[in-house]
């Protein structure tokens, strides 16, 4: 994710410094690349565009960029206490007037906040997959974050040429948590034997509107992604039975039924991923 | 068009949802008030179309008024059922001849998509008439089993429903929560401006039959709705629901 959200500042002119261990440095750099020259056959960017953009993009495993920054936007593993040290050891190294973004899509924003010394100067930016087409950041605030600070995160997000949403640093912030109804439920309804994956999908879409199926939607996103998130948002709501997720979900876990990426999910893909 | 002779009941105050199933034409409007005190008021009628989602209570009772003067020939396809078709079949003197369906009239256009759902007694004779006049009428259907809420329904209802505790408990405003909804994950509609479309009465209501068939507090309505439904801001209709509307149901 932090590959696509480098692109989006650089594509908008931002000096942009991507972060990263040396293995996987050569991953990015062909990444970018190959994502740019796209952009370019597609006659979306001019050869010069894709020069400029090449240009302000460096990769590095040092973290002296972060000195020079004005928005150290964090992307890495979902993991709390990675995240607070990765945060402790910022604030020694940023300027004063530096924003710390995270990109946590469900950890709290406000523990994160709360391992520094200055917990003011952190905010949420919450980006959505993948960050280089979807238009929407949720820009999270805790108990500290100011209407000086919100007002700079709206015009950073606002310059990415991204839609900025204000949400309160709750479980699931507003997309992921209100998506449980549409996933969950439509699990739900399937081990309840009232319809299967295949005629849900086909409703929501043929009935609904809806660009995918809840279904489709699960195996694309990846059944285990879907689960853990779905777990994480019932226990940041200590239970609420709202969220409560259901067996089946475990039991594709155990199989290893994982979506697209294993082949089979609710769906089984033959190989070109056609279901 | 086939011969079929079809009546629709409207129910009290509802949106006029058989407009956009059936149009006017070779339809038989009853009135629901004439229903209410004699019955079914043409026995020859062959598929009754019960247009009344208030709740479960309200459609027992019209299932029983249709009962009087009915005909055990007549298929009767009951919209959007609240409890079980299983349940609310058995207001009807004839049980086997009553099938549930739904569909949302603010998505619904011909090539759309429409539930079926029969109850354990339902005929299949019964499944097969209404399913046969729906796909004359260009429509798709999916038979799909009886619970409360078809599929449809039930799942927006809940998306509806959390976007109100959200809204409710001041995790982010009505038209960011619509907007990242939209933009974020591609919903069709915001779910606030949504369940204004569809009447916060009619959501309500749903959730309630939810709650009352499966008890579980999963499907408790948000306290937020409620008031704005007791209020009367149902929505669009009366100008103000989620959102306050101006006179053309656009959000002020």
């Amino acid at each position: 994710m932090g590959q696509g959200i480098a692109l989006v500042c650089a594509l908008s002119g931002y000096e942009t410094t991507v972060v990263d261990l040396p293995s996987v440095q050569p991953r990015i750099r062909a990444g970018v690349e190959k994502f740019l020259a796209d952009r370019v056959k597609k006659g979306k960017l001019t050869a010069a565009g894709m020069q400029s953009t090449l240009a302000a993009i460096h990769v590095t495993d040092g973290m002296d960029a972060a000195g020079e920054a004005d928005w150290v936007i964090e992307a890495i593993v979902e993991d709390l206490d990675a995240k607070k040290k990765l945060f402790a050891d910022l604030e020694n190294r940023v300027r004063p007037d530096a924003v710390i973004a995270t990109n946590t899509s469900s950890l709290s924003v406000t523990a994160m906040a709360a391992a520094m010394r200055n917990p003011g100067s952190v905010v949420g930016l919450h980006f959505f997959n993948p960050s280089t087409v979807m238009p929407l950041v949720e820009v999270v605030r805790t108990c500290w974050t100011d209407d000086a600070l919100l007002k700079k995160a709206f015009d950073f997000v606002k310059s990415i040429r991204k839609f900025p949403v204000l949400v309160t640093d709750t479980p699931g912030f507003i997309v992921n948590r209100i998506s449980r109804s549409l996933t969950v439920e439509a699990i739900k309804i399937v081990t309840e034997g009232i319809a299967t994956p295949r005629q849900v999908d086909r409703i929501m879409k043929m009935g609904g509107n809806f660009k995918m199926g809840p279904f489709e939607l699960i195996d694309m996103v990846g059944v285990d992604i879907n689960f853990a998130v779905t777990k994480t948002i019932f226990g940041g709501f200590f239970g609420e039975p709202r969220f409560r997720p259901q067996v089946l979900q475990q039991e594709l876990l155990n199989a290893g039924r994982l979506g697209r990426k294993t082949g089979h999910g609710f769906y089984a893909y033959e190989t070109g991923g056609k279901k | 068009m086939s011969a079929t002779k079809v009546a629709v009941v409207p129910g009290h105050g509802a949106p006029k949802e058989h407009w956009v199933l059936l149009g006017n034409e070779g339809v038989d409007i009853w009135d629901p008030a004439r229903v209410e005190k004699t019955g079914a008021l043409d026995p020859e009628a062959r598929i009754i179309f019960l247009f009344a989602d208030e709740g479960s209570a309200e459609q027992k009772r019209w299932l029983a008024a249709l009962g009087r003067g009915g005909s055990r020939d007549a298929t009767v396809a009951l919209f959007s059922p609240a409890l079980s078709v299983s349940e609310l079949a058995m207001a009807y003197p004839w049980p086997e001849r009553v099938v549930g369906f739904g569909f949302l009239e603010q998505m619904l256009s011909p090539g759309n998509l429409i539930e079926i759902s029969p109850g354990l007694r339902t005929l299949p004779e019964a499944v097969d008439e209404l399913d046969a006049f729906l796909k004359a009428r260009g429509f798709h259907t999916e038979r799909i089993g009886d619970f409360s809420g078809l599929v449809l329904r039930r799942i927006l209802f809940m998306i509806i429903n959390e976007a109100a505790y959200a809204l409710w408990e001041g995790t982010a405003s009505g038209e960011d929560i619509d907007l990242a909804m939209k933009l974020g994950t591609n919903y069709p509609m915001g779910p606030l401006e949504w369940g204004d479309a569809i009447g916060l009465d009619t959501v309500y209501n749903g959730l309630r039959s939810l709650h009352e068939e499966y008890g579980d507090d999963r499907y408790r309505p948000c306290p937020l709705i409620r008031k704005l439904v007791m209020a009367g801001f149902t929505g669009k209709l009366a100008g103000r629901g989620f959102y306050t509307h101006n006179i053309e149901g656009v959000p002020a």
